[in-house]
Parts: C-alpha cells; structure tokens; sequence
C-alpha cells in the first residue's frame, strides 16, 4: 500500500513539475485561455447588462469590477442600448452595484438610464434577477459585459433565462503574456473557469 | 527577458548549491537522483492534498448553501493558502510516514 501511494505520488510529482514549467515558460497557458473566448458580438441592444466581481468592505471595486463597469459605461455613451444595468452584491457596509452606479453617474451617465441589482450571488442568480428586471418590459435583447473568460457560461446562462445576449467580453488578464507569473495567471483561470463550466454541465445548468 | 531572467537565476542557484553539495559537503551524486525521487514524491503528495482540500471546500460551500445557511463562494477553494496548507500537510504526512517505517 505504502509503495503505491509513493509512486502514486511520485508520477503526480514529476507530471506537476513539468505541467509547472510548460505552463510557466511556454505559451500553453495563452493557447488555453485563448480557446475560451468568445468574440464580441455587434449591433445594438435593448440594455446593457454588467456582471459583479466583487467590491472590498472600504468600497473598493476590484480589478475585474472596475473594469466591466467601464466597459459597460463606455458602451452606454456610445449608444449601443438606452439603459445600463449594474449587478454586484454587498460586502459589509459597501454594494458593489451601489460603487458601480456612482462611478457611471460621475462619468456623465444619467442617473435615470441606470438600474442596479444587488441580490444576486452567483451568475446564475444574475440571470435571473436581470430576467425578472427586464423581461416584463419586452427588453430581450442585451449586450453581457463580462471578463472574456466567464463569457461562455454566462452567456449560456442569460440565453436560458431568455434573453438574445450579445456578448461584449472585457480583458482582465494580459494574453501576450510575457512573463512566468502572468502565464501562470492566465493557467489559473482557465482551471478556475473550465472546473465552473464542469461543475455547471453536471448539475445540467448550461 | 522577463522569463529568462528568473530561469538563469533558478540556473545559477541550483548549480551553486549542486557546487557546494559536491566539494564542500561531499555529497555523493548518486545520492542527488534519490533525493529529486524524494522532493517528487512530496510535490505529488502535495498535489493530492490540495485537489482533497479543494473538493472539501467545495462540498462544505455547496451543504452550507444547500442547507440555506448563508452563501459561501465556491472560489475560495482558489484561495492561495490551500496550496500552501496542502504543502505542510505533504512534508509533515510524508516525515510521518517515514519515521514509523523506520521505527517499526
């Protein structure tokens, strides 16, 4: 039994180091992460949905955050739908959909072309609360402003809640990654993401 | 450059240590093959505490959920301290494996 678990352990050892090193200075990690993405859909829509991250308890929105509620504004100023909607739940005093509001309001949004929604915990509370939001007011058609990597499961997600979903993915991670720690970043989210797609394929949510 | 510089640094380290191993410590060199069997052994041990520490995690979040207890992310098993967790557990299982062979 002993020998076993040590070359159980050994084998896993050694495929680890090298799957390390390939990940790390080989563009592996790019081609991976490139093969989730979906390309940005065109045209306009009835409103544009912008998927939560997460915000700290001092009301700091984090990397992803910020930059999808960018993403979302700038396409609310260039016209391509007349309403934004801003998702992200609280944490302690601060609500991610409350700092994303504000950011979009003082980048010249009119306060009355946004709605916020803050219940929602995971991607597949988001469709669904955005579902109940838009909907019944005949607004099917919505651009998803997610991090590119998401945008796969989370546009699977919108389209069962009913809604025609043009993606527009937002950049989190660099894909010319040039050093060890970014191509390993890149390889933890491909993991991260491929076990949720799995992880949703078994429990027959996409 | 941004790879090849922490690659020449890993380089230049491990031949000064492969140095001070052979002429000043007189390691023998047959010795540094069983050594790296070793240091693959707790690397993998380490792998596999890591996906069990992952799947608990995971399990624990979906009964609190399931359970209507609250909400816990399933991302916090990317948490970077179960790695690091995972790691002590390899060293100290492995150190305790060997010392009850050794002393049985």
């Amino acid at each position: 039994m002993v020998s076993i678990w040590r070359s159980l352990c050994r084998i896993a050892g050694i495929a680890g180091a090298v799957a390390f090193c390939a990940a790390a200075l080989t563009p592996v990690s790019r081609w991976l992460y490139g093969a989730m993405l979906v390309p940005p859909g065109q045209g306009n829509a009835d409103a544009i949905v912008v998927l939560g991250s997460s915000v700290s308890e001092d009301a700091v929105l984090d990397g992803p955050s910020l930059r999808r509620a960018l993403a979302g504004t700038l396409a609310l100023r260039a016209g391509r739908a007349p309403v934004l909607v801003l998702l992200g739940c609280p944490r302690g005093a601060a609500v991610e959909a409350a700092v994303r509001a504000d950011l979009a309001r003082g980048l010249g949004v009119a306060p009355d072309a946004i709605l916020t929604e803050a219940r929602a915990l995971t991607t597949r509370q988001e469709a669904r609360r955005v579902a109940e939001l838009l909907l019944p007011h005949g607004q099917r058609r919505v651009l998803l402003v997610t991090g590119e990597c998401h945008m796969l499961r989370a546009r699977a997600l919108f389209q069962r809640a009913g809604f025609e979903v043009l993606p527009c993915p937002v950049r989190e991670l660099p894909l010319r990654a040039t050093s060890s720690g970014e191509r390993l970043s890149l390889l933890g989210q491909v993991v991260r993401e491929g076990a949720a797609r799995a992880m949703y394929r078994l429990l027959g949510r996409i | 450059m941004d790879t090849i510089l922490p690659l020449t640094v890993v380089c230049v380290s491990s031949l000064v240590l492969w140095l001070v191993g052979r002429l000043w410590l007189r390691l023998k060199p047959a010795a540094l093959v069983a050594a790296l069997g070793r240091a693959a052994e707790i690397l993998g041990a380490t792998l596999f505490f890591w996906m069990a520490n992952v799947a608990l995690s995971s399990a624990l979040a979906m009964t609190v959920r399931g359970l209507h207890l609250g909400f816990v992310s399933l991302y916090l098993g990317s948490d970077l301290m179960l790695p690091a967790a995972s790691l002590l557990q390899a060293l100290a299982f492995e150190a305790w494996r060997r010392h009850s062979s050794a002393s049985s």
